[in-house]
């Protein structure tokens, strides 16, 4: 307010008022304290000696201490004096109907939101790694957020709201119902506007409705924006993974059905459908290999080795990394690599297969099973998918 | 002794006092609304009444606070803000009353003074 520097008798003592003030609880102590200096600095006018002026007129004021108390002690009788009766009892049921619509309302709009996904979640209908997944985790942090700001809110604005009525701060519901607060040695009285000093002023706008309808709106559309975008990508994948759960499960069933010297022509005839794309394109679901197909693969490995001790050759040299072989005599070819780190082990086995048409076109990536080629007997050979 | 009946006289005209200096800040204020600075000065004119600031601006918060006054800033010109001090309608109320009580007790005094003689 007042930024004119005195002297220092005057700032030792205005310091000095200003700390009491706080001490004893006075919300106002700074514009109490200006009211002093401003006093002091009219008091000092253009006297000559400032320093001793300043003392004189601070010692008019006696000690800041008593001064202090006597200025709390006076305004808290003066506050009492006023006999004014307290609010109507259905005054304070107006005032506390508004607040606890207000402590609930802001967030009553996200509790269906928040409903829905915890059932969702329960219902395991959508695992909790997809929510977590980068494209759909913000979305996922809206509603975490939303969720916990519908459980939050109602507590904490009803205990804020508990704590301003008991400081004599003013609330949604007491501005409502148009009741002020006076202070009777110390403890606070809710009175109706009316009788309270300054009757007739207008009060002060309710600007704290607006600013709260405002973050609700955004909330709202935050919450609302988020919620859609997770739906939407939720949906997708579920729809993506029941599609490729389908097509799989078509797959195994082939590869089930197949014998060892038919399995390579039904595989042909998958990728002729153009389904083995799909198939040897997703590297994290390969092909499940069951005990059947385990034995077509064993006895496929054992003839390779055994005729074709020189395509091994030429693999380790990595010159020709590709062997191609014919199996079923029919032109489908499949092309065997074999990697130097697996040769080297001399256990395992890496078989890389691919599947060409008469045509020469190579039907989707590679496709690999580790084997353990070279144990003494059929119960130390194992296979299993390569992730 | 004296000494005894010095300090419960000191309280007692402490008390007197107090209780009409509302009246007279009231009395000044009604006929236009003045700041602290100038209260007290025009307060201390009439003599020793009042001891000084220490005594006049917690009866104006007092005031303030019952309602019987009103208060605003006023920034003029170059010099410090005033918090300028206004009666209002329910301080109009007070000193009505206040002085229709002064009236009676000092008519009450008076005549015990005069039956006395």
């Amino acid at each position: 307010m007042n930024g004119t520097t005195l002297p220092q008798p005057a700032e030792e003592f205005l310091g000095r008022l200003a700390r009491e003030l706080r001490t004893m609880g006075a919300r106002d102590a700074k514009e109490l304290t200006e009211e002093v200096r401003s006093h002091i600095t009219e008091a000092l006018g253009s006297a000559s000696d400032r320093d001793a002026k300043a003392a004189d007129v601070v010692a008019g004021f006696g000690d800041a201490r008593e001064l202090a108390a006597a200025m709390l002690a006076e305004r808290a009788e003066g506050e009492s004096d006023i006999a004014a009766p307290a609010a109507s009892s259905l005054a304070r049921f107006m005032a506390w109907t508004a607040d606890v619509v207000c402590a609930i309302t802001p967030t009553a709009l996200l509790w269906p939101f928040v409903i829905m996904f915890g059932a969702m979640l329960q219902a395991s209908l959508v695992p909790l790694e997809l929510l977590l997944a980068p494209p759909v985790l913000p979305a996922t942090a809206a509603l975490i957020g939303a969720s916990v700001l519908a459980i939050g809110w109602p507590p904490a604005y009803i205990i804020r709201t508990v704590r301003n009525r008991r400081d004599g701060r003013p609330t949604i519901g007491t501005r409502s119902a148009g009741l002020t607060c006076v202070r009777t040695h110390g403890k606070t009285r809710w009175i109706s506007n009316s009788h309270a000093p300054g009757a007739g002023v207008p009060p002060a706008p309710a600007v704290g409705r607006a600013r709260l309808a405002v973050a609700a709106a955004v909330l709202l559309v935050a919450t609302g924006s988020g919620w859609a975008v997770a739906a939407s990508a939720m949906h997708a994948q579920a729809a993506r993974t029941a599609q490729e759960d389908a097509h799989l499960s078509e797959l195994r069933i082939q590869a089930y059905q197949a014998s060892a010297q038919g399995w390579v022509r039904d595989a042909y005839a998958a990728a002729l459908a153009g389904t083995m794309d799909s198939l040897l394109e997703r590297g994290d679901r390969g092909f499940e290999v069951t005990a059947e197909s385990a034995q077509m693969l064993r006895g496929f490995a054992r003839s390779v080795m055994e005729t074709n001790v020189r395509s091994w050759e030429f693999a380790k040299s990595q010159d020709q990394p590709d062997v191609t072989l014919d199996p079923t005599g029919d032109h489908s070819t499949v092309r065997i690599r074999v990697t130097e780190s697996t040769y080297v082990s001399r256990r395992t086995m890496v078989f890389f297969f691919t599947v060409k048409d008469p045509q020469g076109a190579s039907f989707g990536a590679d496709q690999s099973w580790t084997l353990d080629a070279l144990a003494a007997d059929e119960q130390g050979m194992t296979t299993e998918p390569v992730q | 002794m004296v000494r005894g009946i010095v300090d419960e006289f000191s309280g007692w005209v402490s008390q007197l006092r107090k209780g009409f200096v509302e009246l007279l800040i009231l009395q000044l204020l009604e006929s236009g609304e003045r700041y602290g600075y100038l209260i007290v000065s025009e307060l201390r004119e009439l003599g020793d009444l009042v001891s000084g600031e220490a005594t006049v601006y917690p009866v104006l918060k007092r005031l303030e606070a019952n309602g019987s006054l009103s208060s605003s800033w006023v920034h003029e010109g170059s010099g410090p803000p005033r918090k300028y001090y206004a009666i209002t309608e329910r301080g109009r109320a007070f000193l009505a009353k206040g002085l229709a009580e002064w009236d009676k007790t000092a008519d009450a005094v008076s005549r015990l003074r005069g039956d006395a003689r």
